[in-house]
């Protein structure tokens, strides 16, 4: 497993898809009278819903290294036993490079999770905002009139999710 | 090692955070025609099902995950002797190899679950409902059921792929109407260079115009033997057929070129009839797809 495929596994699996995720709908069956929990009511906006704040970093960066950490140019560079061919290494790698970027739409795929990652954000700043705005204003009023924006924050997450899943598993040229 | 075999029969599925991906293991069981009987799913750990079930299906959390009860060792050490655990996951993260531990075979599952149909649910459960199959696993030897519980890698399956699409981009050449030549043609398009070169990026562009720059002294270096080296010590031919795994199909393409590795000897340049390199590739490109697909 290399360093990105564990920092994403620690990301959207561990993180987003089996801690953050259901936290987000635990909260969404307490705002709905499903549930009652008063721990988690006391603690969601500060603990785990602005869990987000830091992992939005991590996610971009994430995305933004997948094409350099796991393009399959390093294989041409560290299998290469010959003494001669250091001109030509270069030339190959970047060639493998282009070609794997090419054949798995590499940019498309950085640019929607990039996209989807970004739309999330911008919820959760506006959702951010109206809390923030409303700070002395009992919490259920204010979470039922910012119902709109969490229920599509939360469904921007596991969009966020499902496209991380998309990414390759291991270096690959296929 | 009590390898005493067990009587296929209540499959018991633990899913801590059900989401459903272990739904077509249970459309696997209802349509076994009574072959398999699945113990009712439940979010909530029902002990007494666990310590009589014949196979248990895991989908549990350890500290690491943030839970603070390690299930999956209770749930080791407290089925019966002679059951099958098969711990699964969205994303298995490097799964140990089968093992026999107290008298309970503990399986990981290396695919994804989500891939897992129920048609492959259900040759999971016949296989381990077999000793045979469970001792091949724990030996690591082929079987039906490698696919699913042993990480078989390709390092070096990729690596001669790389090694096989530069020299095949070094010797391609525009023909009338499709590249070539003919006997790199059929390679070629597996690797999509005809769309790589006129539909690619920018970046593209500049390395396909750098490659043709150099296209003489490119096509010398790729042929020598010494620019495949990537088998370290090892023999490529035994490498290659542990990558591959237990499937056969297509491998036998490989010899041509790795007899000309073995030997030492240069890759021959493009001429008529089957190439080495292209019938290789072609191979080695449906083999390493397939990876990703059950």
């Amino acid at each position: 497993m290399t360093a990105w495929q564990r920092r994403r596994t620690a990301l959207s699996h561990d993180w987003l898809k089996n801690r953050y995720l259901p936290a987000l709908a635990s909260w969404a069956n307490i705002l709905d009278g499903r549930i009652q929990d008063a721990v988690f009511e006391t603690s969601f906006e500060t603990e785990v819903l602005a869990q987000w704040e830091t992992r939005r970093v991590e996610a971009l960066a994430l995305i933004n290294s997948f094409s350099s950490e796991m393009s399959p140019r390093q294989l041409v560079i560290e299998a290469s036993t010959m003494a001669n061919d250091a001109d030509l290494r270069p030339i190959l790698a970047e060639f493998i490079h282009e070609l794997w970027m090419f054949r798995n739409r590499v940019a498309k795929l950085v640019w929607i999770a990039t996209a989807r990652l970004r739309t999330a954000d911008a919820v959760y700043l506006r959702m951010k905002d109206k809390l923030n705005d409303k700070a002395q204003v009992d919490r259920f009023t204010v979470w039922n009139d910012i119902r709109p924006d969490f229920d599509a924050f939360a469904r921007h997450c596991r969009r966020l999710g499902r496209i991380l899943t998309r990414f390759q598993d291991d270096i690959s040229i296929v | 090692m009590n390898t005493a075999p067990v009587q296929p029969n209540v499959v018991c599925i633990i899913d801590t955070r059900t989401r459903g991906f272990l739904d077509p293991l249970v459309v696997a069981c209802n349509t076994s025609g009574g072959k398999f009987t699945v113990s009712p799913k439940d979010r909530h750990i029902e002990w007494s099902a666990v310590s009589v079930a014949w196979a248990l299906v895991c989908h549990v959390f350890d500290k690491s995950d943030g839970e603070s009860l390690d299930q999956w060792e209770q749930l080791q050490s407290r089925a019966r002797p002679g059951a099958v655990l098969i711990r699964v996951s969205t994303e298995p993260k490097d799964p140990p190899t089968p093992t026999y531990s107290d008298g309970r075979y503990v399986l990981h599952l290396c695919v994804s679950t989500r891939e897992v149909k129920a048609e492959q649910w259900f040759e999971i459960l016949n296989g381990i409902g077999r000793v045979s199959v469970l001792q091949d696993l724990l030996s690591g030897h082929a079987c039906t059921l490698a696919k699913y519980f042993i990480l078989r890698r390709t390092e070096h399956l990729v690596a001669l792929a790389i090694r096989c699409q530069c020299y095949l981009a070094a010797y391609a050449e525009r023909r009338e109407k499709a590249w070539g030549p003919a006997p790199l043609s059929a390679a070629l398009a597996e690797m999509e260079w005809d769309q790589f070169i006129e539909r690619g990026s920018a970046a593209a562009e500049r390395v396909s115009a750098t490659l043709l720059n150099q296209k003489d002294s490119i096509r010398e270096k790729v042929r020598r033997s010494d620019w495949w080296a990537i088998f370290g010590t090892g023999d490529p031919v035994d490498i290659c057929r542990r990558e591959w795994g237990d499937e056969p199909s297509g491998r036998d393409a490989l010899n041509p070129l790795l007899e000309l590795l073995v030997a030492h000897r240069d890759i021959p340049k493009p001429s008529d009839g089957e190439h080495p390199v292209a019938k290789a590739f072609v191979s080695l490109h449906e083999r390493l797809a397939r990876r990703r697909d059950l």
